[in-house]
């Protein structure tokens, strides 16, 4: 398997707080087109992670890349930029901006960066999420689940170069958790879309082709194809894989 | 429950701050009046010093309305946030009337705090207001020495500062009081609810009584009638702005394009009793503001009109040099010959009075006034005041056909002119006066300059011809209205700083609303800036939503404030003070865009803490 360049690089990434090392020395290459889970117990720096990776937060040492931008040597402007472009984001809640309908939530990044939205990437977008007959409702007005599947056609309406979801169905019952994973999952399979998803649910890192697990702020597993029970393993067994 | 509170004051201390600001700076206005007011007092008192102290303490009477206004929406929003606290509170054993007490206290610690300030404030305020008063419009005259705080100006500050707060903090304590223990369990704060139909209710009557009392104030020309109107209308704006705040905000917005003033526009009409509680403490101000502007400028258009109907250049009478104290006195009539000699002179028009049966009667030849004054007849005309009849003023209230009795003669009115500051005498031909009682005398002589001449030369012509004759003055009236009309604007003007100082402190009232509601949505701002706004995007957005908000209290202030500014100029018009209504459009218009400006400005201390909001710590699972 000889995939181009990675989506996402992370080389040598450190972050400390004052009591605690979040990550520590991590390198991890996200493969594009494909879907990466990030397991570990809480406080392992997963979230951490993620947010580095996204350019939400700054690493202290080491380089992140999307594609081939270096996420260190850019300002506010340009990392604000860079989200809106080139990546799409589904949070574990207050994924969609209230005063806004579903609708206008998906083409907010596209408003927002100031382009019309192309009408049948939107329409194949909101077609793939299934919320077609919901478009003119708030918010408020849909079940978590139906908000979580905005957020994902939100995420996915600029074509971004990733998709991060963290926790993305750790505020959802069993079976609109599923609904969502599966949205996911075919994001990448019909779309050729690269996610990379923190959670801590065997059953959503199953999902996904490949998982990373981490530990004390350091990648200890690195797992292709996890099933459900593989996962649980490692989990319930970390120390072991080191 | 006392430490409790205190604690809170201190979580929330810029809150507190926000609220206590406006009501600090009603209780200064409050506090300086007093003072320099107590000051006047100990040498007797004085007029100018009356008047100021009248329209200060009314202004400082507004500020603390308005700051009461501003504590009721901050302690109806930190309520509605701290429904969970609350709630929590009850979960470990506080009672209602014990979590009610915790808002009370709070709103009254920060009544002290304003009172407090405001009073170490007044002291400048007083300072400021002497300087006024000494150079001001009024005429003041003050004693010298510093001001005097009295026992009683302690008191008032306490008052003015704490009793408002009470007041306004009641409903949002009987509100915190009715939060259930549950409410500390749930995930996310129950929605306020719709308005009851009582409160809806409440407002229509409200609105009636008081757009009833402008037909009622006019009609029966009680202008003290106003007064209540304006209240009852404040209070039905204040109980049904929910109603349409909302939507007026979003038709404000209308014009904008683009997704970031989408957004504001939407955050402005996202919570209608909020916006309405904010602009209703605006439109206080602005509808002041607007009163205050077309009552001057319809006195100002009246008495424009007179000066333009006025060609008279110089007046000579028997007068003291005080033009505004006439002694009748009798001119000689070898002055007025004089006068009439002068070339320089077109036209020299004397009022000449008779005595007859023990009292004085004044009039001029219509023909003859003419050549000084445009007379406009609104009953009548020039050529109906022959034998037997006269032509009186508008001011002397009498109607055509109804009779003065002068001496032993009854003349008939058979015209009916305008009067002008300056003239209002009765109108009758030189040789019916001279009939009715004797001999006329003159009284005053009304010149006009003759077209070409010089007016310093016919100054000078005129002061010779009268120079002879001891206690005769002349009295230039072209000065007379350029003084008459600055004193008139300068006091405009102090009017004008006053009110707008209440349109000021609305004002705070949006920079609070804003601050407190980006609290609130610090989630939803970390979540745009994720998906990519840019820090001046959510800037201009927060802007976009302090401008409308300070517009919809510019157009209730505006509509207000020209309703009841009719209504005053239209009382003001049957009394002795000339009054045309007259819309001030230039001012109007200036103080729409002064209110956006000022939008901009509350808006951008809360635009920059929004900007500032940490995405990953707003993203970030709870």
């Amino acid at each position: 398997m000889s995939e181009p360049v990675a989506a996402v690089r992370a080389v040598g990434v450190s972050k400390r707080y004052p009591t605690v090392t979040a990550l520590d020395d991590v390198s991890v290459e996200i493969d594009t087109g494909r879907m990466t889970a990030v397991l570990g117990p809480s406080g392992s720096g997963k979230s951490t992670l993620l947010h580095c990776l996204a350019g939400l937060d700054t690493v202290d040492s080491g380089a992140v890349y999307i594609g081939d931008v270096n996420l260190c040597g850019l300002d506010e402007r340009r990392l604000t930029r860079l989200r809106r472009d080139r990546i799409g984001f589904v949070f574990q809640s207050f994924n969609l901006v209230p005063t806004l309908t579903a609708a206008e939530n998906v083409v907010l990044p596209l408003r927002l960066a100031g382009r019309s939205p192309e009408r049948a990437w939107v329409a194949r977008v909101i077609d793939a999420v299934g919320l077609a007959d919901r478009l003119g409702h708030r918010p408020a007005e849909l079940s978590g689940g139906q908000q979580q599947r905005v957020a994902v056609a939100r995420a996915l309406v600029a074509r971004p170069a990733v998709v991060f979801a963290d926790e993305p169905t750790g505020n959802l019952d069993s079976l609109a958790g599923a609904g969502v994973l599966a949205l996911l999952r075919r994001c990448v399979d019909e779309f050729g879309q690269t996610v990379v998803m923190v959670t801590h649910d065997p059953i959503a890192a199953g999902h996904a082709d490949r998982a990373l697990f981490l530990r004390d702020g350091r990648v200890v597993d690195d797992l292709p194809s996890p099933g459900v029970e593989q996962v649980l393993e490692r989990l319930r067994a970390p120390r072991a894989a080191a | 429950m006392i430490r409790v509170t205190l604690r809170g004051l201190r979580a929330r201390g810029w809150r507190a701050l926000l609220t206590g600001l406006t009501a600090a700076v009603g209780v200064a206005i409050v506090v300086g009046t007093l003072m320099v007011g107590d000051t006047a007092d100990r040498s007797g008192g004085s007029e100018g010093v009356d008047l100021v102290r009248t329209i200060m303490l009314l202004a400082g009477g507004v500020a603390v309305l308005v700051g009461g206004f501003i504590v009721n929406l901050t302690m109806s929003v930190t309520v509605a946030q701290r429904t969970r606290e609350l709630g929590l509170l009850r979960c470990i054993g506080a009672d209602r009337r014990q979590v009610r007490r915790s808002v009370l206290l709070e709103a009254l610690a920060v009544g002290v705090l304003a009172a407090a300030a405001g009073l170490a404030a007044g002291h400048g305020v007083a300072v400021v207001l002497r300087a006024a008063v000494d150079a001001g419009p009024f005429q003041g005259d003050l004693p010298a020495g510093g001001s005097v705080l009295s026992g009683r100006t302690v008191v008032a500050a306490f008052a003015v500062g704490c009793l408002p707060m009470l007041l306004s903090a009641l409903a949002p304590a009987r509100r915190a009081g009715r939060v259930a223990p549950v409410a500390a369990l749930r995930e996310v704060a129950p929605s306020a609810g719709r308005m009851r139909p009582r409160r809806i209710g409440a407002g229509a009557l409200a609105l009636a009584v008081g757009l009833a009392a402008l037909p009622l104030a006019v009609a029966t020309r009680q202008g003290l009638l106003l007064l209540p109107g304006a209240a009852s209308t404040l209070l039905a704006v204040r109980l049904l702005g929910p109603l349409f705040a909302g939507r007026l905000a979003d038709v404000l917005g209308a014009p904008l394009r683009g997704v970031v003033g989408g957004l504001g526009r939407r955050n402005a009409a996202r919570s209608p009793d909020r916006t309405a509680a904010t602009a209703t403490a605006l439109m206080i101000g602005l509808a002041l503001l607007t009163l205050v502007s077309i009552v001057f400028s319809s006195i100002e258009k009246a008495v424009l009109n007179d000066v333009h109907r006025d060609h008279v250049d110089f007046q000579v009478w028997a007068g003291g040099p005080d033009p505004t104290v006439r002694r009748a006195a009798p001119m000689d009539p070898e002055a007025v010959r004089r006068l009439r000699a002068l070339p320089e002179l077109s036209a020299v028009v004397t009022v000449d009075c008779v005595a007859t049966g023990g009292a004085t009667f004044c009039a001029a030849d219509p023909a003859q006034l003419a050549r000084v004054v445009d007379l406009e007849f609104s009953a009548g005309s020039l050529a109906a005041v022959t034998s037997g009849g006269v032509a009186v003023s508008d001011r002397d209230g009498r109607a055509p056909g109804a009779t003065l009795r002068v001496g032993d003669a009854d003349l008939t009115v058979t015209a009916v002119y305008r009067a002008t500051d300056n003239f209002n005498a009765a109108l009758i031909p030189s040789a019916e006066l001279a009939r009715i009682g004797g001999a006329p005398y003159p009284m005053t002589a009304l010149t006009r300059v003759a077209p070409g001449v010089d007016r310093g030369a016919a100054r000078s012509a005129v002061a010779r011809a009268t120079a002879g004759f001891p206690g005769l003055d002349v009295h230039d009236r072209a000065a007379f209205h350029a003084h008459d009309l600055a004193q008139f604007r300068n006091a405009g003007r102090v009017y004008r700083a006053l009110t707008a100082l209440a349109a000021v402190l609305g004002l705070f009232g949006v920079a609070t609303t804003l601050a407190l509601s980006i609290v609130e949505r610090r989630r939803e701002f970390g979540l745009l800036r994720a998906v990519g706004m840019g820090r001046r995007q959510l800037r201009a957005m927060v802007r976009v939503e302090g401008v409308l908000i300070a517009l919809v209290g510019a157009a209730l202030g505006l509509t207000v404030g020209v309703l009841f500014g009719w209504a005053a100029a239209a009382v003001l018009a049957h009394s002795s003070q000339p009054t045309r209504f007259t819309l001030p459009v230039g001012a109007l218009a200036a103080i729409v865009v002064l209110v956006t400006a000022a939008g901009l400005l509350a808006a951008a201390v809360p635009a920059r803490l929004a900007a500032r909001v940490d995405v990953l710590r707003a993203v970030a699972a709870e």
